[in-house]
C-alpha cells in the first residue's frame, strides 16, 4: 500500500486537490484491476471538530472514506492513526491510501511516523498545499507554522494561482522555491480546474522512488 | 511512542526536529455543530442561501474584527438538494448539488475554525450565528442529533 499524506493550511484547497489526485489514482489502479470488490483507493479524513463536512463531499464522489474526527492526527491521535492505517491495510489492502490531514497538522510528523512504525508500507510521501492567495498573510501571521509545513514536504502544490497576477505569482513562487527542500517538487495549480496529468504522474513517480529508497 | 511525544519525534530518515512551538503558533479554535432539521414553511432556496451566507459572513466579520485569521468556515445543508456555503475569509463560495437518492434526514452542518482568536469568544460568536440561522430557516426536532463544541 502506497500512501500520500496531504497537508496544508486550513482553506488552502486540500480537499479539492484530493479529489483530483483520487480520480487519477483510481484510474491507474483500475488498470490493474483484479476484479475484487474491495476499493483500490481508500481516503482517510482527519477533521477538527465533531462534525466533519469534507468526508461527505468525498463520499458523494463515490470514494471509500474512513474518518477520524475531533483531534489532529499529528499531535493527539498518532497512535489511533497507526491502528487505522494497519486496519485499512489488513482488511481492505488497497493499492493507495490518501490521508488528508487537518489544516493545522504537521505533515512531516505523520509521514515520518508512518515510515518508522510501518516499514512494510510502500512509498509514503507528504504533499502540502500552499494557498497562493493568502501566502503573504499566513507567512506574516504564523510564519513558523507555515514554514514548518512547507520546508520538509516531498511536494508542494501552490494552489489558487488564478487569483494572482503574473508578477505576484512569480514573486510567491520565488519565495516558495527559496524555502522548500531542493529534493521536493513544486507545482503551481488552480485546483478548481482540471490539473494536468503530468503533475499526478510526477507525484506517483516520486512516491515509487521513496518506496524504492526504503526507510 | 506515546501520542503526546510526537512533536519532539525525530525521524531516522533525516533527523528532522519538529519544533513543539510550531503547532502552538497556529492553535485553532474550532466550532462544529450539526442538527437534523426540517425546512420552515415558506423558506425557499434563495432565502436559505441568503440566511446561511449571512451566518458565514457574520462569523468571518467577527474574526476579522478580532484580528484573527479565518481557517475556514464551512456549512452544508445535506439533503436531496445540498447547499454548501464556505469561505476562507474572502467572498463566500456557494455551491448546490442534487442528490435525489439521498436516503435520510436533512442535516445542517456548521463548522468554523480560526486562529489567533479567543476560543470561548469565538465559539460564542459562531454559536450565535448558527442559532440565528437555525431560527430563521429551520424547525429543529426536540432532540437534535449530535452537536458539540470542540477545541483542539
Amino acid at each position: 500500500m502506497n500512501v500520500f499524506v496531504l497537508g496544508g493550511f486550513l482553506g488552502s484547497g486540500k480537499t479539492t486537490i484530493l479529489l483530483q489526485l483520487a480520480a487519477y489514482l483510481n484510474n491507474i489502479s483500475r488498470g490493474g484491476q483484479s476484479g475484487s470488490s474491495l476499493p483500490r483507493l481508500v481516503i482517510l479524513e482527519n477533521e477538527i471538530g465533531d462534525e466533519g463536512i469534507d468526508d461527505k463531499v468525498i463520499r458523494a464522489e463515490g470514494y471509500h472514506v474512513e474518518v477520524m474526527t475531533v483531534g489532529c492526527i499529528c499531535c493527539l491521535m498518532l497512535g489511533t492513526l497507526i491502528m487505522m492505517v494497519e486496519r485499512i491495510q489488513e482488511e481492505l489492502h488497497p493499492d493507495w491510501l490518501i490521508i488528508e490531514a487537518t489544516g493545522v497538522a504537521d505533515t512531516t510528523t505523520i509521514v515520518r511516523t508512518l515510515e518508522y512504525r510501518m516499514p512494510e508500507l510502500g512509498g509514503v510521501s507528504g504533499v502540502v498545499v500552499a494557498d497562493a492567495e493568502r501566502y503573504d498573510l499566513l507567512m506574516d501571521n504564523i510564519p513558523g507554522f507555515i514554514k514548518g509545513q512547507l520546508m520538509h514536504a516531498d511536494a508542494i502544490m501552490l494552489n489558487k494561482i488564478d487569483l494572482l497576477d503574473p508578477r505576484q505569482r512569480k514573486e510567491i513562487e520565488g519565495k516558495l522555491d527559496g524555502l522548500r527542500s531542493s529534493a521536493s517538487l513544486r507545482f503551481s495549480v488552480t485546483a478548481v480546474e482540471p490539473i494536468d496529468h503530468h503533475v499526478w504522474k510526477e507525484l506517483v513517480k516520486q512516491n515509487e522512488q521513496l518506496a524504492n529508497a526504503g526507510f | 511512542m506515546q501520542d503526546s511525544e510526537n512533536h519532539a519525534y525525530q525521524s531516522l530518515r533525516d533527523f528532522i526536529h519538529v519544533d513543539p512551538n510550531r503547532h502552538k503558533e497556529a492553535l485553532p479554535s474550532a466550532f462544529s455543530k450539526k442538527a437534523v432539521v426540517h425546512l420552515k414553511e415558506g423558506v425557499d432556496g434563495l432565502e436559505l442561501e441568503r440566511q446561511i451566507t449571512a451566518a458565514v459572513v457574520q462569523v468571518q466579520t467577527w474574526v476579522a474584527a478580532q484580528g484573527g485569521i479565518v481557517g475556514h468556515i464551512k456549512t452544508l445543508l445535506d439533503g436531496p438538494e445540498s447547499l454548501w456555503v464556505s469561505t476562507t475569509g474572502t467572498a463566500p463560495s456557494i455551491r448546490r448539488t442534487r442528490r435525489p437518492e439521498h436516503p435520510g434526514d436533512i442535516c445542517f452542518y456548521f463548522t468554523a475554525i480560526a486562529v489567533h482568536v479567543d476560543y470561548e469568544a469565538f465559539c460564542a460568536a459562531a454559536e450565535e450565528a448558527y442559532q440565528q440561522c437555525l431560527a430563521a430557516c429551520f424547525i429543529v426536532p426536540a432532540e437534535p442529533a449530535g452537536g458539540a463544541l470542540s477545541d483542539v
